[in-house]
C-alpha cells in the first residue's frame, strides 16, 4: 500500500503538520514555535532533496489521490517543479532560521510561524502538482496562509495592505479557476500536458484561456497592471515573510506561467501546426509588450522610492518583467526558443536567490537602524560591514555583473531578444533589445541609489540599536551569498542544468542542445552586454540625482490603482450595494405596496359589505315597522271584531230578552187566556167581578217588550226599506 | 400493521410522537424535555443511517398507505436523494438541538420552543421521505406552520411582523402547491413520484402546474422575487432556529423542485417545453441579488440571511441547467450549504449569546475572546467563498462544469462573481475579528472557557466536516450526490 510514491506527500505534509501542531498546542513557550518551524522546513527540504535525487536517477514518482476534493489530487514532480521546490524549500529553511533571530520578541509567534509553515506547504505543493487542479488547491492555500504574514504588524497600514493583497489575490484566483474550468471542460482533464491542438479542435479560444491564466499567475508575479498589491504587501510583512513572498511564493506564478505557456500551449498535431504556431507567436508578441512595460515601469517606480522595501518591491516587479521577456521570446521563437526558455527559468532561480537575500538584508537594516527610509539611513557600512558586503554581492547579482548570479541569465535574455529581433525583422522588435538595455540601466541606477543611500554618507537616523548582526543572521546571509557567487562563477553549468527543463515543452530539444554548445559567457561580447547598461546606469543615476528625480512624487491620481482599480472597485461596490440593494428594496416595496393595496381593497370590500349590511338593516327596520303596523292593524281589526262581537252579543242579548219577553208575553197571554174562561165563569158567576179586570194587570214588562218589538220592527222596516 | 414499522415511516412518526411526549413531560422535568428533544433527530438520523446499506445497494424503499385519505393515499420512500438530504437534515438538527439546549437557557418560553422544534423536524422529515406529492404537501404545510412558532419566538414587534410576513407568503405558497398537486392529479391520475417523471405530455395545465410549483417552492427556498420573508424572518428567530431555517428548511424547497423536475415532469419534458429557462433566469437574479445585497447589511444575521438567498440561487441554477454535473453540484450544495450556513449561524449566535453584539462593526477584536468560535466562522466563510479543500468549493466546481456542459459560460462568470462578493462580505468580518484591535477596555482576560461545550462542540463538528470531508478518499456526501444525480438522469432509482 505505502509505496515510495508516498514520499511526494512528505515535503508538503511536513510543514502543514508543523503548522497544525503549532495551532493546536496552546503552549506559550518562546522556543516551541521557532523549533517547530525550522525543523518542519528542514524535513521538507530533506524530503525534496530525496525526491530530486530519485528523479535525477530516473525514478519518477507519481501519487494519485483519486476523489480527494472531488476531482482528485495528483502529484508528479516535473524536473522544473522539483528543482524550484528544492530551491524554494532551501530558501524557506534559511528564512525560518533568520526569522528565529529576527522576530525575537514578536507578538503572536505561533500565528506567524504557523502561517509561515502553511504557506510553505502550499508553495511546495504547487511545484509538485501534476495537474492544474492540484496546482490551484495549493496555490490558494498558499495565498490564504500568507495573509497573516502580511498583517502581522496589525497596524492600519498592514491591514490595508492585507486587504489589497487578499482582495486582488482572490479575484486573480477566481479568474485562474475560470481558466482551469474551461481547460477541464474542453479537454476533459486538468493535467499539465500539450493541449493546444485539443483547444483548437474543440473551438475554444486559446487567447481567452491564456488571458485567464495570465491574470491568475501574473497577479502573483506582480505584472504591471496587476502589481499594485505587491509594494504594499512587501512593505508591511516582516522581513523573512517578505523574503519568502518575493523569493518563493512569487515563483509559483512564474512556474505556472512557464508551464502553461510552454507545456499546455504546446501542439501535438501535425495538421494544426501552422495555426498553433500563429497562436504561440501572437501570445509571444503580447507578452513581449507586457514584459517591457513591467520591466520599465517597475524600474522607474523603483527609482522614485524613498523606502528600501518599497524600492526592492518595485525592483522585484521589474525583474518579473525580465522573466516575462524571456518567456515571450521563447513563445515567439516557438521551436527555436529553447535558449529563451532556459533563460526565463535561470532568471527565476536567480531572482529567488537575490531577492530573498535583499529582503533579508532589509530586515537586518531595519532591525539595527530602526528605519527603512533613506532619510534616516546612511553610513551603515562602518557599523555593519558584513551586511554591506552581502548587499554588494546581492546588488551586483541583480545587475548581472560577471561573476555574480544574474550574469548568466541576463546574458541569455539579451541573446534571446537579439534572436527575436533577427527572427521578426521589424523595427519595434529591434527596439525591444534597446529597451532591454535601458531597463538594465535603470536597474543599475536604482541600485546605486540604494547602495549609496544606505551604506555611505552620514548616518541620519537615531542611535543604532545593536552593534552587530547576530551569528544566525550572518550564517544565513553567508550561505545565500555563497550561492549567488557559485551560480555567478559557473553560469554555463547552471545553464545546462536549467536547460533540462525544456523536456516536454514545445521547444525543439536537439536545436537547443546545439545552441547551448555555442553559448560562451566569458567573452568580451558578453561583458559588453552588461558593461554598457552599467555605464548607462551611472549616467541615469547622475542625471536623476541632478534633476531631483528621486524626490519627485508622482501625483496619486496617476497610479494604476487610482486610475483603474479604485474606480473598478467602486463601480463594483456601487453595482452591488446601491443598485442591488435598491432592487431588493424595490421588491420588498412591491410586496409592501401589494399588502397596502390589498388592505385598501379589503377595506373597500368591507365598506361594500357595510352597505349591504345597512341595506339589510334598513329593510329589517322597515319590515319590523310594517310588522308593527300590521300588528296594530291586527289589533284594530281584532278590536273591531271584538266590538262587533260585543254588539252582536248585545243584539243577541236584546233578542233573547225580546224572546224572553215575547215568551213571557205569550205565557201571560196564555195565562190570561186561561183566566178568560175563569173570568167568564166569574162573570157568569159574579157579574160584577168583571169590573176588577184593569189595564194594570197586563204588567209593565210585557208593555216594554211590545215597545221594543215595535222599535225593531220599525228599524227593520226602515233599513229594509232602504235596502229595498 | 407492520408496514408502520418501516424506516421512513418511523423516522417521521417518532418525532411526531415525541412532540406529544415532550409536551406532556416538559412541565415536570426540563432535563427530560431537553433529552427527548435531542433524541428525536438522533433517532431519525440513526434510522436513516440504518437504511444506508440497503439504499446504496440500489434498492428503493417504498411504502404505500392507499387507505389513508383516498383517492390520493399516503406513501413514503427512501432513495439516494432523500437519504442524503434526510441524513443531512437530521444530523444538522441534532447538532443544532444540542446547541439549543444551552443557548435557549437565556430565552423565555422554552416549553414552547422544544416541542415545536420537534414537530418541525417531523414535518421536514416527512417532506423528505414522502413518496408522492400529496404526502409531500401535507408535511410541507406541517413544517411551514410549526416553523412559524419558532420564528416568532421572541415575541417582539419585529418578530411578530416578520412572522406575519412569513405566514402570509407561506400560506400563499402552500396554496400554489395545493393547486399544482391537484392539477397534476387531474392530468396524470396519480401523484406518486416516479423515476423519470410521469407527465407524458406537457399541456397548458401542466405548465401552469409547473409555475405553481415554482412559486410554492420558490417562496420556501427564498428565490428572489419571492424571498422577502426570508431576510426578515431569519434574523428575528433565536439563533438555533435561524440555523435550522436557513440551513435545513430552505433546502426542502430545492428538494421539492428536484422532485418536480425529475420525478414528476421528467427533465426531457421540462427542456422540451422550455420551462428550464424560467428557472435559470430566476437563479441568475437570485445569485446576483442575494450576494450583492448581503454586502450592504449591517446586522450579522441579516447578512447571513441574504447570503442564503444567493446560495439557494446556486442550487436552483444546478437544477435548472438540466445537466448531470450541475445537478451533482446542486445536490451536493444542499449538503454543503446546510453545513456551512448552520455553522455560520451557530457562530453568530454564540457571539450574540455571549456579548449581545449583532452589528458587524461591533465585532472588532472578538477573535481574542472567542477564538474557536471565530475560527469556525472563518472556516465556514471561506468555504462559502469556495476556497479549495473546503466543501463549498466542490459544489462550485461541479456547478461551473455543469454550466459549461450546458454551453453557457455566463453562469460560470456569475458563480465566480458571486464568490468574489461572498468574499467581500465575509472577509471584513474575519479581518476585524481575528486581526483587529478590540475597542472595549481589555485586561479582563477571563480564564473561563469561551463557551459551554454544548455550544462549542456542534460548531466544531460542523467546521471539521467542512474542512475534512473532501480530504477523504471517498466523500460520502459527494458519493451519494453523484449516485442521486445519476439515478435521476437515467430515470431509474
Amino acid at each position: 500500500m505505502f509505496t515510495r510514491d508516498i514520499l511526494l506527500l512528505l515535503p508538503i505534509l511536513a510543514p502543514i503538520l508543523g503548522a497544525l501542531l503549532l495551532l493546536l498546542n496552546p503552549a506559550r513557550s518562546w522556543l516551541w514555535p521557532r523549533v517547530v518551524a525550522v525543523l518542519a522546513a528542514f524535513f521538507s527540504l530533506v524530503a525534496l532533496v530525496v525526491v530530486f535525487n530519485l528523479r535525477q536517477a530516473g525514478t519518477i514518482l507519481q501519487l494519485n489521490l483519486l476523489h480527494v476534493v472531488d476531482y482528485g489530487l495528483s502529484f508528479r514532480p516535473s524536473f522544473l517543479g522539483v528543482t524550484l521546490a528544492v530551491a524554494v524549500a532551501a530558501l524557506w529553511f534559511l528564512a525560518s532560521i533568520f526569522a528565529v533571530s529576527f522576530l525575537k520578541s514578536t507578538h503572536s509567534p505561533r500565528r506567524f510561524f504557523a502561517s509561515f509553515l502553511l504557506s510553505m506547504g502550499g508553495c511546495v505543493g504547487v511545484f509538485l502538482a501534476n495537474d492544474y487542479f492540484t496546482f490551484f488547491v495549493f496555490f490558494e492555500l498558499m495565498t490564504f496562509a500568507a495573509y497573516p504574514l502580511v498583517v502581522h504588524a496589525e497596524s492600519d497600514h498592514a491591514r490595508r495592505a492585507g486587504d489589497i493583497y487578499l482582495y486582488m489575490s482572490v479575484a486573480g484566483g477566481l479568474v485562474l479557476l475560470f481558466g482551469i474550468l474551461l481547460l477541464v471542460w474542453a479537454t476533459g482533464t486538468a493535467e499539465i500536458a500539450p493541449k493546444l491542438h485539443v483547444l483548437l479542435e474543440r473551438g475554444v479560444n486559446p487567447y481567452i484561456l491564456a488571458f485567464m491564466f495570465l491574470v491568475g499567475f501574473g497577479l502573483k508575479m506582480g505584472l504591471v497592471p496587476l502589481h499594485i498589491w505587491l509594494p504594499y504587501t512587501y512593505v508591511s510583512a516582516p522581513a523573512p515573510a517578505t523574503a519568502m513572498l518575493s523569493g518563493a511564493m512569487n515563483k509559483t506564478g512564474v512556474y505556472g506561467l512557464v508551464v502553461f505557456l510552454t507545456v499546455t500551449l504546446a501542439n501535438k498535431s501535425e495538421t494544426l501546426a501552422p495555426a498553433a504556431t500563429l497562436v504561440q507567436e501572437n501570445i509571444g508578441l503580447i507578452l513581449l509588450g507586457l514584459g517591457l512595460v513591467t520591466m520599465l515601469m517597475g524600474g522607474f517606480l523603483a527609482l522614485m522610492q524613498s523606502n528600501i522595501k518599497r524600492l526592492l518591491a518595485y525592483s522585484s516587479i521589474s525583474q518579473m518583467g525580465y522573466i516575462v521577456l524571456a518567456l515571450a521570446s521563447a513563445m515567439y521563437l516557438t521551436k527555436e526558443g529553447g535558449l529563451a526558455h532556459t533563460a526565463a527559468i535561470f532568471h527565476a532561480f536567480n531572482h529567488a536567490l537575490f531577492s530573498t537575500t535583499l529582503f533579508l538584508l532589509g530586515g537586518v537594516i531595519y532591525m539595527y537602524a530602526g528605519s527603512l527610509l533613506f532619510d534616516r539611513l546612511g553610513g551603515l557600512a562602518r557599523f555593519l560591514p558584513f551586511t554591506a558586503i552581502a548587499a554588494l554581492i546581492a546588488s551586483l547579482s541583480v545587475l548581472g555583473l560577471p561573476g555574480f548570479a544574474g550574469f548568466g541569465s541576463k546574458t541569455l535574455i539579451h541573446k534571446a531578444l537579439v534572436a527575436v529581433a533577427e527572427h521578426g525583422d521589424s523595427w519595434w522588435l529591434l527596439m525591444t533589445e534597446k529597451l532591454f538595455v535601458l531597463g538594465s540601466a535603470i536597474t543599475a541606477a536604482y541600485f546605486i541609489k540604494l547602495y549609496l543611500g544606505i551604506f555611505f554618507g552620514k548616518f541620519k537616523g537615531a542611535e543604532l540599536r545593536y552593534r552587530q548582526e547576530g551569528w544566525l543572521m550572518r550564517t544565513v546571509l553567508g550561505v545565500l551569498c555563497c550561492g549567488m557567487l557559485l551560480v555567478g562563477m559557473f553560469p554555463g553549468l547552471a545553464m545546462r542544468f536549467f536547460s533540462l527543463a525544456a523536456e516536454g515543452t514545445f521547444v525543439n530539444i536537439t536545436y537547443l542542445v546545439k545552441k547551448l554548445a555555442t553559448v560562451d559567457f566569458w567573452t568580451a561580447y558578453a561583458y559588453g552586454g552588461v558593461f554598457w547598461p552599467f555605464a548607462l546606469g551611472i549616467i541615469v543615476f547622475v542625471i536623476a540625482k541632478y534633476c531631483r528625480f528621486f524626490a519627485w512624487k508622482y501625483p496619486k491620481w496617476l497610479s494604476v490603482e487610482a486610475l483603474v482599480f479604485r474606480p473598478a472597485y467602486n463601480f463594483f461596490l456601487m453595482l452591488c450595494c446601491l443598485y442591488a440593494t435598491k432592487a431588493d428594496g424595490g421588491i420588498c416595496d412591491v410586496y409592501d405596496r401589494g399588502g397596502t393595496i390589498s388592505g385598501r381593497l379589503l377595506r373597500q370590500v368591507k365598506r361594500f359589505d357595510d352597505l349591504i349590511d345597512e341595506g339589510y338593516e334598513a329593510v329589517g327596520h322597515g319590515t319590523s315597522q310594517i310588522v308593527e303596523q300590521a300588528r296594530q292593524l291586527d289589533q284594530g281589526v281584532n278590536k273591531a271584531y271584538q266590538d262587533v262581537g260585543g254588539h252582536a252579543h248585545s243584539v243577541a242579548h236584546g233578542m233573547s230578552m225580546v224572546d224572553t219577553a215575547a215568551d213571557e208575553a205569550y205565557a201571560l197571554v196564555g195565562k190570561a187566556a186561561t183566566r178568560v174562561p175563569e173570568g167568564l165563569n166569574k162573570l157568569e158567576g159574579i157579574g160584577s167581578t168583571a169590573s176588577t179586570f184593569s189595564l194594570q194587570n197586563v204588567t209593565i214588562g210585557s208593555l216594554i217588550v211590545a215597545v221594543i218589538l215595535l222599535m225593531i220592527l220599525t228599524i227593520m222596516y226602515i233599513y229594509g226599506g232602504q235596502v229595498l | 400493521m407492520f408496514m408502520f414499522l418501516q424506516t421512513p415511516v418511523l423516522a417521521v412518526i417518532i418525532p411526531m410522537v415525541l412532540f406529544a411526549v415532550i409536551y406532556l413531560v416538559e412541565r415536570r422535568s426540563w432535563r427530560l424535555r431537553n433529552a427527548l428533544a435531542v433524541l428525536a433527530p438522533l433517532i431519525s438520523f440513526l434510522l436513516l443511517l440504518g437504511s444506508y446499506p440497503q439504499v446504496i445497494a440500489g434498492e428503493r424503499v417504498f411504502i404505500e398507505f392507499p387507505a389513508i385519505l383516498p383517492p390520493l393515499g399516503m406513501s413514503f420512500s427512501i432513495d439516494y436523494l432523500s437519504l442524503l438530504v434526510g441524513l443531512v437534515v437530521s444530523f444538522v438538527w441534532l447538532l443544532v438541538t444540542i446547541y439549543a439546549t444551552e443557548y435557549m437557557v437565556k430565552e423565555h418560553a422554552k416549553n414552547r420552543y422544544y416541542p415545536f422544534s420537534t414537530l418541525t423536524l417531523a414535518g421536514t422529515m416527512g417532506v423528505i421521505l414522502s413518496g408522492d406529492l400529496f404526502t409531500f404537501f401535507l408535511f410541507f404545510e406541517l413544517m411551514s406552520l410549526s416553523a412559524y412558532v419558532l420564528i416568532v419566538h421572541e415575541e417582539t414587534p419585529e418578530a411578530m411582523r416578520a412572522g406575519y410576513k412569513y405566514l402570509v407568503l407561506t400560506i400563499a405558497g402552500g396554496l400554489a402547491l395545493f393547486f399544482a398537486t391537484i392539477a397534476v392529479f387531474e392530468i396524470a391520475g396519480t401523484v406518486s413520484f416516479a423515476p423519470g417523471g410521469f407527465i407524458a405530455e406537457v399541456s397548458g395545465l401542466a405548465i401552469m402546474a409547473f409555475y405553481a410549483f415554482l412559486i410554492g417552492f420558490g417562496i420556501k427556498a427564498g428565490i428572489v422575487p419571492l424571498h422577502v420573508w426570508l431576510p426578515e424572518a431569519h434574523p428575528v428567530a433565536p439563533s438555533p432556529a435561524s440555523a435550522l431555517l436557513s440551513g435545513v428548511m430552505l433546502k426542502t424547497g430545492a428538494y421539492g423542485m428536484i422532485r418536480v423536475v425529475f420525478n414528476v415532469f421528467g427533465y426531457e419534458g421540462i427542456r422540451g417545453a422550455g420551462l428550464d429557462n424560467s428557472m435559470l433566469v430566476l437563479a441568475a437574479i437570485t445569485i446576483f441579488l442575494g450576494s450583492a445585497v448581503a454586502i450592504s447589511q449591517e446586522d450579522i444575521k441579516r447578512r447571513l440571511a441574504y447570503s442564503s438567498v444567493g446560495q439557494m440561487g446556486y442550487i436552483l441554477l444546478g437544477i435548472g441547467l438540466l445537466q448531470e454535473r450541475a445537478l451533482i453540484g446542486a445536490i451536493f450544495h444542499i449538503f454543503a450549504h446546510a453545513v456551512m450556513k448552520s455553522s455560520l449561524f451557530l457562530a453568530a449566535g454564540a457571539v450574540i449569546h455571549k456579548t449581545g453584539k449583532r452589528r458587524i462593526s461591533e465585532w472588532n477584536g472578538l477573535g481574542q475572546e472567542m477564538t474557536v468560535t471565530m475560527l469556525v466562522f472563518t472556516v465556514a466563510a471561506l468555504s462559502m467563498v469556495g476556497i479549495p479543500p473546503l466543501v463549498g468549493f466542490v459544489s462550485k466546481w461541479e456547478l461551473a462544469l455543469g454550466s459549461l456542459d450546458a454551453g453557457n459560460w455566463g453562469f460560470v462568470l456569475l458563480l465566480l462573481l458571486s464568490s468574489m462578493m461572498n468574499f467581500i462580505y465575509y472577509f471584513p468580518l474575519i479581518q476585524n475579528t481575528l486581526f483587529g484591535k478590540q475597542q472595549a477596555a481589555e485586561g479582563q482576560a477571563s480564564n473561563s472557557p469561551e463557551l459551554p461545550w454544548k455550544m462549542l462542540a456542534p460548531m466544531v463538528v460542523l467546521a471539521l466536516i467542512i474542512v475534512l470531508i473532501d480530504l477523504f478518499p471517498q466523500n460520502p456526501a459527494l458519493d451519494l450526490a453523484k449516485r442521486a444525480a445519476g439515478a435521476l438522469f437515467l430515470g431509474v432509482h
